[in-house]
């Protein structure tokens, strides 16, 4: 039996994805552009791969193979928050600077769920298809059976990784309520670029900085790695106290913005 | 619980800013040394209000009302001071109490213009946890009593600024709030637009019995709709009673107009008043609130005049003048 209040958040959850869709289908001609754009992003991230390994056998260790499953599997989280998260952090400035929280703080629903999650980025539904078909193909070049506990554990470690890059993201776009022309989602996009290759490429001092104080490449890189059989027990565990932690210091800093929160003039 | 919904003492809110320099050079100065000032939006004012009343919240622009119907609504904190709305702290946030109350803000619309106003009420619905048939039986209402029944599956950005509004009020009312803050309802709509919801928030008041606090700069709004008015003027609390008692305490003059068929009338009138206006066969005086009775009685038995009638100060003007912190001078 689901609890009252999480049955009346999915059914506002889905109110959220069905006006956006509603709205957005409205205009089918910019939605097939943005596939189409998407797609072809895709194929040279992929065609750069192909390209780079017909000089060399492996990267840091990875050979082509394992190289698309990461790849994919990077896209597949990547494309997630593209889809859940990106719109809506990225008008949390509009809303503090236009005064529209206002309204949302006036509504008995929690307020980061709001801004979090009242749009979705329609687009990406098509790129979600494509990365997981991209996905099961790249599993299949490999043609090694994976135990039903490493499967389970990856997608387990594929939404701590999802956690991670989403409470990363909030955090870096809180400042905007202290700053009205702060916008971070550049920050995001320019080091989520580093995660579309494993973290063994990147020397010690950067691995180190990744891991720590800019984790979505480290998000992006683990769930591969463990389906590879190659990242140690702690860094495991490290990966999901990670996501626990950002999320328990996303919402603490949340409610202390909501606190510095002045509103917009009438 | 007590007949008051709203106790507020002592609230206070002020708003900290840096002060920007001119010039490109100011800016690069202001990198390093700025100065940062204090602004106090609402100083230490005190009201209640009761349950069912109707309440017009008067000021200029920048006065604090907006700011005041905010924190009673929970969206900023306070500076200082306490408010209890409905037996409860506004900024302690609760489900509960946002569930009682629905604010309103002309400037600001919360349904979406792309897609049917019913889309945006289902979305209301969920939020606020409406059963089926309590929703179904409001929307009926408010649909009925706003005459926009025909319109709830039309794309609201092809209706019109009246008819989106009244969608704004049926998304507010939805969940039959016992608290209404309605920040410039009006604002921006025509007068056949501003009457109907102006008679629409009569009706649902008395109806219902819920609480309205109402800000506007149309005064016939207030006029129409509210039994009393607080009145605002930089931050603090000028005046709270009824509107009429605002008029005797600020207002000390009445107004007589006169009409006549005998021009040389003009001479006498002089002596009975301050003429403030006057053309050939009509003339305006101005005359003490107290004297009123003599003056015309006066008029009627010295005077060969044709029509005569004794007006209040038209209240925007008062309320300007209040403002203006000047003495009424001319109608």
């Amino acid at each position: 039996m689901i609890p009252h209040k999480i049955q009346k958040y999915i059914k506002v959850y889905w109110l959220f994805c069905k006006s956006v869709v509603m709205r957005d289908l409205s205009s089918v001609s910019y939605f097939a552009f943005q596939v189409l754009f998407l797609l072809l992003l895709i194929i040279s991230e992929i065609t750069f791969f192909l390209v780079l390994f017909r000089q060399t056998d492996n990267v840091a260790g990875w050979e082509l193979e394992w190289i698309l499953l990461f790849y994919t599997m990077s896209k597949l989280i990547s494309v997630l928050w593209w889809l859940i998260f990106s719109r809506n952090l990225n008008r949390i400035h509009e809303y503090t600077s236009s005064g529209t929280l206002d309204a949302i703080l006036a509504k008995p629903v929690d307020s980061q769920f709001y801004c979090s999650l009242r749009w979705i980025r329609t687009s990406d539904i098509a790129n979600l298809l494509i990365s997981f078909i991209l996905l099961i193909i790249a599993l299949n070049n490999l043609e090694i059976k994976f135990s039903i506990f490493r499967v389970i554990a990856t997608g387990f470690l594929c939404l701590a990784s999802l956690a991670i890059y989403y409470a990363f993201s909030l955090l870096v776009t809180l400042p905007c309520f202290w700053f009205e022309q702060f916008r971070s989602l550049r920050l995001i996009s320019g080091l989520a670029r580093f995660a579309r290759y494993p973290l063994d490429i990147y020397n010690p001092i950067l691995r180190f900085t990744f891991s720590t104080f800019f984790p979505i490449v480290l998000a992006l890189t683990i769930p591969a790695k463990f389906l590879r059989g190659d990242a140690a027990g702690w860094l495991v565990f490290y990966t999901c106290f990670l996501a626990v932690f950002l999320l328990w210091l996303s919402r603490k800093l949340w409610f202390v913005a909501l606190r510095r929160y002045s509103s917009a003039s009438s | 619980m007590s007949d008051k919904t709203i106790i507020v003492q002592n609230l206070s809110k002020s708003f900290s800013y840096t002060k920007k320099t001119p010039g490109v050079m100011g800016a690069l100065k202001d990198l390093f040394k700025s100065e940062k000032l204090s602004k106090d939006a609402v100083k230490n004012i005190s009201f209640t209000v009761n349950k069912g009343e109707f309440v017009g919240f008067l000021g200029p622009n920048g006065a604090g009302k907006t700011t005041t119907l905010k924190m009673l609504s929970g969206i900023l904190y306070p500076s200082g001071g306490h408010a209890v709305v409905l037996g409860y702290v506004p900024w302690t946030r609760q489900d509960e109490y946002k569930k009682k109350f629905s604010i309103v803000m002309g400037q600001k619309q919360q349904l979406w213009p792309d897609l049917p106003a019913y889309e945006g009420l289902l979305l209301q619905k969920e939020i606020y946890e409406v059963p089926d048939k309590a929703f179904g039986n409001r929307l009926k209402e408010l649909t009925a009593m706003l005459n926009v029944e025909d319109l709830l599956n039309v794309q609201l950005r092809k209706l019109s600024l009246g008819e989106r509004m009244k969608f704004e009020l049926i998304a507010a009312l939805i969940y039959q709030p016992q608290m209404l803050f309605l920040d410039e309802p009006t604002i921006g709509l025509d007068v056949v637009a501003q009457k109907r919801v102006r008679e629409f928030l009569k009706e649902y008041n008395r109806k219902h019995g819920v609480t309205i606090l109402l800000t506007s700069h149309y005064m016939q709004d207030v006029q129409e709709l509210c039994s009393r008015v607080i009145v605002i003027h930089e931050g603090s609390l000028l005046f709270d009673g009824e509107l009429k008692k605002l008029m005797e305490n600020y207002v000390q003059e009445k107004i007589i107009k006169l009409e006549f068929d005998n021009p040389t009338i003009h001479q006498k009138l002089e002596t009975l008043g301050k003429i403030v206006k006057r053309d050939q066969f009509s003339a305006t005086l101005s005359v003490p609130r107290r004297q009123i009775q003599e003056k015309v009685r006066a008029i009627v038995n010295s005077l060969d005049i044709t029509d005569i009638s004794v007006e209040e100060i038209p209240i925007e003007k008062v309320i300007r003048e209040i403002f203006e912190k000047k003495s009424y001078t001319s109608p």
